[in-house]
């Protein structure tokens, strides 16, 4: 999955987290999203520093 | 505990947002000390996604209000905030620096083109000054020479001389010219 269509599909889940319409897969899935890009953006500020 | 008994032990929405707690405090850790001018513009968008689903899940999970998860979302919220205003800061400062840059090569061909002008000017001036006094001295030259043949011619006993000859007919010659290539005059002059 790109960047962007993470983005996309993180955009869509979190509008269905917040109106509650979210199903449990999902919210599974949503929590996994955030997940992996937590771990993206750790790995940039840690590049960040070491530059 | 390793990390499969922990799995284990935590599943579903409990599961999920145990995990989360743990990658929002590792992410928070990790936000420590980073340079603002080293994010690049994916890490900018990524924070701001992350802030907005934190926002999402904060708002729309009930649990994430009934639990301590309120204030470690609360916290990476406010991580993400952060990069992205670090990050909106750091472009700012870029945007700047950029105008400052175009307004000082502005300045610098402003400054070029008006000493190219003035340096035109001088150029002109000198030429024309030059020409003024190459003029100056051609009439000068043609006055002394209009004064030495009408004395010249004038003095009858200098006409006269056998050695004058040359010097009579050139100035005859020289006068008779001049007067040629005078314009003519007006019929009401002459009258």
């Amino acid at each position: 999955m790109t960047d962007e269509e993470r983005e996309d599909r993180v955009m869509e889940l979190s509008e269905k987290i917040y109106k509650k319409s979210a199903s449990a897969d999902e919210e599974d899935e949503f929590f996994g999203l955030l997940k992996s890009l937590i771990s993206d953006l750790r790995q940039d500020l840690d590049k960040s520093k070491m530059k | 505990m390793n990390f499969e008994t922990k799995k284990a032990e935590t599943c579903g929405e409990e599961g999920n947002m145990t995990e989360l707690q743990h990658e929002l405090a590792g992410l928070e850790t990790t936000s420590r000390g980073v340079q603002p001018e080293k994010f690049g513009k994916k890490t900018g968008r990524r924070a701001a996604l992350l802030g907005v689903a934190l926002a999402a899940l904060f708002v729309g999970t009930e649990k994430a209000k009934a639990r301590d998860v309120e204030s470690i979302i609360y916290s990476g919220t406010n991580v993400a905030e952060r990069i992205v205003i670090m990050k909106q800061q750091r472009d700012m400062m870029k945007i700047q620096q950029k105008q400052m840059e175009a307004s000082i090569r502005m300045q610098e061909e402003q400054q070029k083109a008006a000493l190219e002008q003035q340096k035109a000017q001088q150029e002109a001036s000198e030429r024309y000054l030059e020409q003024q006094g190459k003029e100056q001295t051609r009439m000068q030259k043609e006055q002394a020479k209009q004064q030495f043949c009408s004395s010249l011619l004038n003095n009858p006993d200098l006409v006269a001389k056998p050695e004058m000859k040359g010097a009579v007919k050139r100035c005859t010659d020289y006068l008779f010219e001049e007067e040629r290539s005078e314009p003519a005059k007006p019929a009401k002059e002459k009258r």
